[in-house]
C-alpha cells in the first residue's frame, strides 16, 4: 500500500517559495502605500519652533504607546508621529529646521504644504539663553504666511527656567498662548483636536 | 526608481525571514504528515513501513508499508491529516509570537497535501479540488498576517531606536 503526497519535498518547498515571496511582495507595496496615503491624507498639526526640547514636546504629547516613525517620503529629515485624541488620530509633523540661518528652508516649506496642514503649532522659547523674543516673533509670522496664513497655537516652551520680559512680551502678543511643561497638558490637546 | 528600491532593500530582512521559515515549516509539515501515515500503519499492525522522503524516478514523497486486507484503510489514510492538525492549532497558543500565524500556514498545507488521501477516502476526486482551494486560502491568510505583522513590528523596532 503507497500513500503517495501529491506535492513531494522540492515541488513543496518552491510552491511555498512562490507563494510566500508573491504574498510578502504585494503586502509590502500595499504597506507603503498605505503610508503614503496615510502621511499627505490625514489632519496634520505642523510643530514649528525653536528646534532645542521640540522633539520631547512631541513625544510628550503622542505619549510612549504611539507608534512613531520617520518619513523615508521627504527629501528633508521630518519627523512623523501620531497623538491619538479620542478616536480621532492626529498627525503631528516634526520638521527638524524650517529655517537656514534667518531665511526660511523654501525645500522644507513646500514638502509641509503637500500635507494636509491643519494647524501650526509653534514653540517659543522663553528661557533666558533662548533668541530675543522679537526675532522668535519675526520667525512666527514668516511661517504662518508661509504655510498660506495657517490656523496656529503658540506655546510658551521651557517655561520652567523662563525669563519674566519674554513672558510679558509674549502675553502681550497673544491672548490665548499655552505652557510648557505644563501639569495641564489635556487643555493644549484639547485645542489642538478641536482645530485638526 | 532607486528610491523605490531602496525602500524595498529595508523590508528584505522580512521577506528572507518569511520565505526561510516557510521552507522550513512545509518541509516539517510533509515529514510530520508521513509520519502520521507511519505511526497509524504501525499501530495497526502493518509490515515493511519506510517513508521515502523523494524517490528521484517517481519525483514524490510517500509512505509505503504492506498491510492485511482486515486493516482498516480510513485509518491509515487520515493518519498524516490527524497529526498535523492538531499540532497546526497548538500554535494559536502562543499568543504574543508571530509564529502562530504559521498555523494557517501549515492547516493549509496540510490541506492541500492531504487532498488526495481525502479524495480516496470519501471516493469522490471533486473533494480533492475543494481541499486544495481551502489549503491555497489559508496559506494566503497566513501569509498576509504574518507580513502584516512583521512589517508594523519592524516599523516599532525603528521607533524605539
Amino acid at each position: 500500500m503507497i500513500f503517495e503526497q501529491p506535492l513531494s519535498i522540492p515541488f513543496a518547498v518552491a510552491f511555498i517559495t512562490i507563494v510566500s515571496m508573491i504574498s510578502v511582495g504585494y503586502r509590502i507595496f500595499a504597506f507603503n502605500k498605505q503610508r503614503y496615503f496615510y502621511l499627505y491624507g490625514s489632519p496634520s498639526v505642523v510643530v514649528a519652533g525653536h528646534w532645542p526640547y521640540k522633539t520631547h514636546f512631541v513625544k510628550s504629547l503622542t505619549k510612549k504607546d504611539v507608534l512613531s516613525h520617520p518619513a523615508d517620503e521627504f527629501k528633508n529629515e521630518i519627523g512623523i508621529s501620531y497623538m491619538d485624541f479620542g478616536k480621532k488620530k492626529i498627525q503631528l509633523v516634526d520638521p527638524k529646521n524650517i529655517f537656514i540661518g534667518s531665511s526660511l528652508d523654501g525645500r522644507k516649506i513646500d514638502e509641509l504644504k503637500k500635507i494636509n496642514c491643519r494647524l501650526l503649532l509653534y514653540l517659543f522659547d522663553v528661557s533666558h539663553n533662548a533668541q530675543p523674543i522679537n526675532e522668535q516673533i519675526k520667525n512666527f509670522r514668516r511661517t504662518v504666511s508661509a504655510l498660506d496664513d495657517i490656523s496656529y497655537i503658540p506655546v510658551m516652551n521651557k517655561i520652567d527656567a523662563c525669563d519674566d520680559k519674554k513672558l510679558e512680551k509674549l502675553r502681550q502678543e497673544f491672548k490665548n498662548i499655552h505652557e510648557f511643561p505644563s501639569q495641564n497638558i489635556e487643555s493644549l490637546m484639547n485645542s489642538i483636536a478641536s482645530v485638526a | 526608481m532607486k528610491k523605490n528600491l531602496k525602500k524595498t532593500q529595508k523590508y528584505l530582512p522580512v521577506l528572507l525571514y518569511v520565505v526561510v521559515f516557510n521552507i522550513i515549516v512545509v518541509t516539517a509539515v510533509v515529514v510530520v504528515h508521513e509520519e502520521g501515515h507511519f505511526f497509524a500503519g504501525s499501530y495497526l499492525g502493518c509490515n515493511n513501513i519506510k517513508i521515502v522522503l523523494f524517490d528521484s524516478s517517481l519525483l514524490s514523497t510517500y509512505t509505503q508499508m504492506a498491510c492485511s486486507s482486515q486493516i482498516p484503510t480510513q485509518i491509515l489514510l487520515l493518519g498524516g491529516f490527524l497529526l498535523v492538525t492538531p499540532l497546526a492549532i497548538s500554535l494559536l497558543v502562543l499568543k504574543d509570537f508571530n509564529e502562530r500565524y504559521f498555523c494557517w500556514v501549515i492547516l493549509g498545507f496540510n490541506f492541500i497535501i492531504s487532498s488526495s488521501d481525502i479524495a480516496t477516502l470519501s471516493g469522490v476526486w471533486q473533494v480533492s479540488f475543494l481541499f486544495v482551494i481551502l489549503g491555497a486560502a489559508a496559506i494566503v491568510v497566513g501569509e498576509i498576517m504574518l507580513s502584516d505583522r512583521l512589517l508594523i513590528l519592524k516599523e516599532e523596532i525603528k521607533t524605539d531606536m
